[in-house]
């Protein structure tokens, strides 16, 4: 039998090794077993005592555990994910779940033939979707509509609809070319409390955006306002349901009375996209708001997140059209593929089923009452630290000014400011990092955005100026009450201790002690030479620049501690004694790149010690998730 | 309960009180009923349950329910280990699927609050920019970066192109920003091009001029490439490693071929290499010529970590030459709360499970363990190969081959049934065949849709459309012993065929419309 001949093959010729080989999972893949496999543990082996080239790729394998133990010391040396309130992504699943999430990884999505039933569920989530959000019935029963990698993905394909469906339309209008019409640049008119997915669709498919600046009482924008800007080039009105910054909701009711006057009235045929990222999970339950979706006419798509309050996992996004024709027809790729053929609405192509299956997982563990229920809680536990907050003073004011819609009518999301009548020697940002060392992420952020046509820094909001701050937490599904009384304790220990350590000497005698410490001449040569020690070495080359690292040590000896402490508490998760670091110790502690910051990536924008070491002044402000 | 305590708070009166206790434990009970964690599935109403498959349902279920109907749908999938018409790996030792599980709850887009995690993903840039003789940069970091897949790579670098082209164009012409987003630029390339492409010509605005090759070669010449090159060209993509054939197109005379056309025209053309599937093999085979960034015209590479970079799926990597005047076009730098950075990427939010499995699979395997499974692959494909050659009928050979053959290539078997037999079954029937045995081997016919025109047209200079072809692609977990298997099934079924074909031939012709476009 030929079978039998393959074990033999198999065993004599093709993998000349002990059986214990083929057994073993512990050995590596490669002909020859490195020394490393003798070691006794993974803390025993030399892995562990070699300032490892990290830039290229190692000669040897080694064993599965030490790769799992390596890589999840990266993963200690981040925040803590169930304590990011900065992050509106969920981040809890049940054991079966992850089960379920490890199934999907293996399961290509893009392979329709292959894995059919796999993809049915997913075209029965879409379906469920459109049942949630009202979708008028399809004549096939399939609602047009896809599952994506995030609301970005999701955003730029009903985007694109948008986009193709005008040109037709004012191609016709005008009478003109495919060629002439490609020529014309079309504009989006929306609020600038955009998330970062659109500044991508604008740069990316050359759309014009036309944004409208709320006024940060409100953080949403009127129909009066968006129509107002409207004209015969604009593709659609994006409405956010729930901006990420207050939680707030764009009147969707209000922009689809609005559209539609301006559809009659200038023989336009301008649609709405709703950006629900945030709300397509939280708005459906909640009694009291006004038609926000497909009940409204001129709503032709929907894009949510289904890892933010859809409670799946990181990588699930939705998007849902009205109808397929003169719509959702224009991003459809019918893909021919293996024995198939099938419309595939993704800018991705191949992509894990993780994310449908966690996604049908949740819409089926829970139910519409299950989210019910969740939407409750986490409202009310947003309540609880609003409430907290509002209670806190100083000197007979109130330390904060609430910036979000309140109790009701909005995502559970909290957003506030330091009162600036108490003139605080201290800002949101400041706190943020304070906050920090009691294990939370709450993300601080300046008012202000980058202009995704000009580039140019610009306030986010019509009356007030970039430059104020404001903090914002989300209150997702696993921040129950107990944890809720435990940051507003946080809160309120760090407020205390900044009031206390006001910043002045931080920015004066910090600033004058770093700028004169040997190893940099200028804050500006800090920023640049931090980064060509770290990286870039290839084989062979040995690296690491004294510098940056020095300037530290000086600082650790200077009246600094306490706040040197916080940062690198709150920022890298060690935990210094009063003594200090030792000098030479610094580069250990990984610090040169935390003074000059590199020149791309995680760069903290107000840490004092970035602000010492001449980093961005830039504000940030695009959260997206 | 809190809600329920908040609901008894709010309550007036003694009889509204009682109502609503009433209520509540009605409402207890029914959901008690549902959830309960003692509910066995197979006996609830849920197994006996038809329709209403698109409804929200109105109750949960208990975990262990949902798991289970979970896996119903995935039972009736083909089985991925033994899916042969796909590059994707999918197979992970436990240690890696409870690494892929920690990834999963960090969002790598969040790069202030997993600044660690992160600088993994830039570590394994740099890693792949070594892998690939990427100059060294300024400040140590490539420009480059983690994405979905392929095609969000294939699309960034794209962009990256077009905006390198359009700055170029409007210096050239003298034009304003508003005119030359009116100028349609091209891209030249072998219409062997996966579906990525697609995307990015009609999304992106792209006219794609498409370049048809032999199907004995499946390749094309630097000559052919850069004969369509004009003024217009952003890009030409060079394809290392086609997913028809396994070919490479050599990427080597390409860089020749522009070389001379952008001294003589006064173009600037760059190439991209589109290196989904071989970025991991062809740095394995070392006597290859120069493919990757020692070309100096080649200003990109990408390529899928979850097909030989054996990384899971949603796993892919872009790496630039050098950021000025060509990553930073696609570098959105984003604020993003308390930071600011470098964000190449289409999608935002995502996990990070495809860096960390890709960074585990690096340092598990090391450059040899990468080599090693190389070796093996292309050993198991000669396997099959020699196999398939060896089959006869009428003392003609069965198949004819069209790979490249045993090296300088992917681990892909490609072949068509031998035309001279004039057998009454093609190559999509024996697919339904094999697929009795398990395996999933897909075949097709040797036509595309054009993404301009929309047009069926012939994907080989050399042969009609209409004809069909299949291919296997030899993965990692394709043993010698499955290969075996695969052998022996093949050769079963077409004797079977050989015997009931007449019988069944209409069935295949039901199947139709069988052109591929883009497998992974």
């Amino acid at each position: 039998m030929m079978f039998d001949l393959g074990c033999k093959r198999v065993s004599t010729e093709i993998t000349p090794a002990t059986p214990t080989d083929l057994t073993e999972p512990d050995t590596p893949v490669g002909q020859q077993l490195s020394p490393m496999d003798h070691a006794p543990s993974f803390y025993g082996s030399a892995f562990c005592r070699q300032v490892p080239d990290r830039d290229t790729i190692p000669e040897h394998g080694m064993p599965a555990r030490y790769c799992e133990r390596a890589i999840q010391d990266y993963h200690l040396l981040d925040s803590n994910e169930r304590l990011n309130t900065s992050s509106y992504v969920n981040v809890i699943f049940e054991p079966e779940e992850e089960r379920v999430a490890v199934m999907g990884m293996k399961i290509n999505l893009a392979d329709q033939t292959v894995y059919p039933s796999s993809f049915q569920m997913h075209d029965e989530v879409v379906n469920m979707l459109g049942h949630l959000w009202h979708v008028p019935e399809s004549p096939d029963g399939q609602t047009a509509g896809a599952g994506t990698v995030g609301s970005t993905e999701a955003c730029l394909l009903s985007g694109l609809a948008l986009k193709f469906r005008w040109r037709h339309w004012y191609r016709k209008r005008h009478n003109m070319t495919e060629a002439e019409v490609r020529g014309v640049y079309p504009n989006v008119v929306m609020s600038s409390a955009y998330q970062a997915c659109w500044e991508k669709f604008f740069k990316y498919m050359d759309v014009e955006p036309i944004l409208v600046k709320p006024s940060y009482k409100t953080m949403s924008v009127t129909a009066a306002d968006l129509a107002k800007h409207c004209n015969e080039k604009t593709i659609a009105v994006v409405g956010i349901m729930g901006n990420h910054y207050g939680g707030q909701y764009d009147p969707i009711w209000d922009i689809n009375d609005a559209v539609e006057k301006l559809n009659a009235e200038n023989g336009w045929q301008i649609g709405i996209h709703v950006d629900a990222a945030s709300g397509g999970f939280i708005a459906p339950f909640q009694d009291n708001l006004p038609a926000w979706d497909f009940r409204c006419k001129n709503v032709l798509s929907i894009s949510a997140s289904g890892h933010k309050f859809g409670q799946s996992v990181c990588g699930t996004g939705w998007v849902v059209w009205r109808q397929r024709e003169e719509l959702s027809e224009h991003v459809a790729v019918s893909v021919s593929y293996l024995g198939g053929k099938g419309d595939s609405y993704t800018l991705n192509f191949s992509r894990p089923a993780s994310g449908v299956y966690v996604q049908f997982y949740k819409f089926n563990r829970l139910g519409l009452a299950g989210y019910r229920d969740l939407e409750q809680n986490m409202m009310t536990n947003a309540k609880v630290i609003r409430d907290g907050m509002k209670r806190m003073t100083k000197d007979g004011k109130p330390r904060f000014v609430m910036l979000d819609n309140g109790d009701d009518r909005c995502l559970p999301v909290v957003t506030a400011m330091l009162n600036p009548d108490l003139n605080l020697g201290y800002d949101d940002i400041r706190l943020q990092y304070v906050i920090a060392e009691s294990h939370w992420y709450v993300s601080a952020y300046k008012m202000s955005f980058t202009h995704p046509a000009t580039e140019e820094t610009e306030a986010l909001f019509c009356d007030m100026q970039p430059d104020q701050t404001m903090f914002r937490i989300v209150v997702k599904s696993n921040l129950t009450a107990k944890l809720a009384l435990h940051l507003l304790k946080t809160l309120q220990t760090a407020c205390e201790f900044l009031d206390e350590h006001s910043a002045n000497f931080i920015t004066h005698k910090m600033k004058k002690r770093m700028s004169v410490a040997p190893g940099a001449t200028s804050t500006a040569e800090a920023a640049a030479g931090a980064a060509p020690g770290r990286r870039g070495r290839r084989r062979g080359e040995v690296a690491r620049a004294p510098g940056p690292g020095v300037r530290v040590s000086s600082m650790a000896h200077c009246e600094a501690l306490p706040l040197l402490q916080v940062v690198l508490r709150s920022e890298r998760g060690w935990l210094i004694a009063e003594e200090g670091i030792e000098p030479g110790l610094e580069s250990i502690f990984g610090l040169p790149r935390a003074v000059g910051h590199g020149t791309r990536g995680i760069s903290h924008h107000g840490s004092p010690l970035r602000a010492c070491a001449g980093g961005s002044t830039e504000a940030p402000s695009f959260p997206g998730s | 309960f809190f809600r329920v305590f908040f609901r008894l708070a709010t309550m007036s009166t003694v009889e509204e009180l009682q109502a609503q206790v009433q209520t509540l434990q009605a409402q207890l009970a029914a959901t008690k009923k549902h959830t309960a964690p003692e509910m066995y599935y197979y006996g609830s109403k849920l197994a006996s349950k038809v329709g209403d498959f698109g409804h929200f349902p109105k109750n949960g279920v208990p975990p262990r329910t949902v798991e289970r109907m979970i896996q119903d749908y995935h039972l009736l999938d083909s089985k991925e280990r033994l899916n042969t018409s796909s590059y994707v790996n999918v197979v992970f030792e436990p240690e890696e699927e409870r690494v892929a599980v920690m990834g999963m709850k960090i969002n790598l887009a969040d790069q202030t609050v997993y600044p660690s995690s992160f600088k993994m993903h830039d570590e394994v840039v740099n890693m792949i920019g070594n892998l690939w003789n990427v100059p060294p940069s300024a400040d140590g970091q490539v420009a480059g970066a983690g994405t979905v897949g392929s095609t969000e790579a294939c699309l960034l670098a794209g962009l990256a192109m077009k905006f390198r082209w359009r700055e170029w164009y409007m210096k050239k012409h003298n034009l304003t920003h508003k005119e030359v987003l009116g100028v349609v630029p091209n891209c030249v390339m072998s219409t062997m091009y996966q579906a990525a492409w697609e995307k990015f010509f009609k999304y992106m605005d792209i006219e794609p001029i498409l370049v048809q090759p032999s199907y004995k070669t499946m390749t094309v010449t630097g000559a052919q490439i850069a004969e369509h090159v004009n003024e217009r060209t952003c890009m030409v993509i060079g394809i290392m490693g086609n997913h028809y054939g396994g070919q490479y197109d050599p990427i080597w005379d390409i860089d020749e071929a522009i070389e001379k056309v952008n001294q003589e025209k006064g173009l600037q053309v760059g190439i991209h290499v589109d290196a989904a599937s071989g970025g991991f093999i062809a740095p394995f085979q070392p006597y290859l010529p120069p493919w990757d960034f020692r070309l100096k015209n080649v200003l990109s590479i990408s390529a899928s970590g979850h097909k030989f970079g054996q990384s899971v799926c949603g796993t892919g990597w872009v790496v630039w030459r050098h950021r000025e005047g060509l990553s930073e076009h696609v570098a959105i730098s984003v604020t993003y709360l308390g930071g600011k950075g470098d964000s190449y990427t289409l999608n935002f939010s995502r996990p990070a499970s495809g860096v960390y499995v890709q960074y585990y699979k690096v340092i598990r395997l090391g450059w040899e363990g990468y080599a090693a499974l190389e070796e093996n692959m292309m050993a198991n494909t000669k396997i099959l190969r020699d196999g398939l050659k060896a089959m006869t009928k009428d003392g003609k050979p069965r198949f004819v081959m069209l790979d490249a053959g045993d090296t300088g290539c992917l681990p892909v078997v490609t072949a068509m049934l031998n035309p001279e037999l004039n057998l009454e079954y093609d190559d999509v029937r024996l697919q339904y065949q094999i697929a009795e045995h398990q395996w999933y081997v897909s075949a097709y016919k040797m036509s595309f849709n054009h993404p301009a025109t929309e047009q069926l047209e012939d994907l080989f200079c050399d042969m009609q459309g209409q004809q069909t072809m299949f291919r296997v692609v030899v993965k990692s977990n394709l043993t010698a012993k499955l290969a075996l298997h695969l052998l022996e099934s093949i050769q079963e079924c077409v004797e079977f065929l050989d015997e009931h074909a007449h019988k069944a031939s209409h069935r295949a012709k039901t199947h139709g419309d069988q052109h591929l476009h883009a497998p992974c």
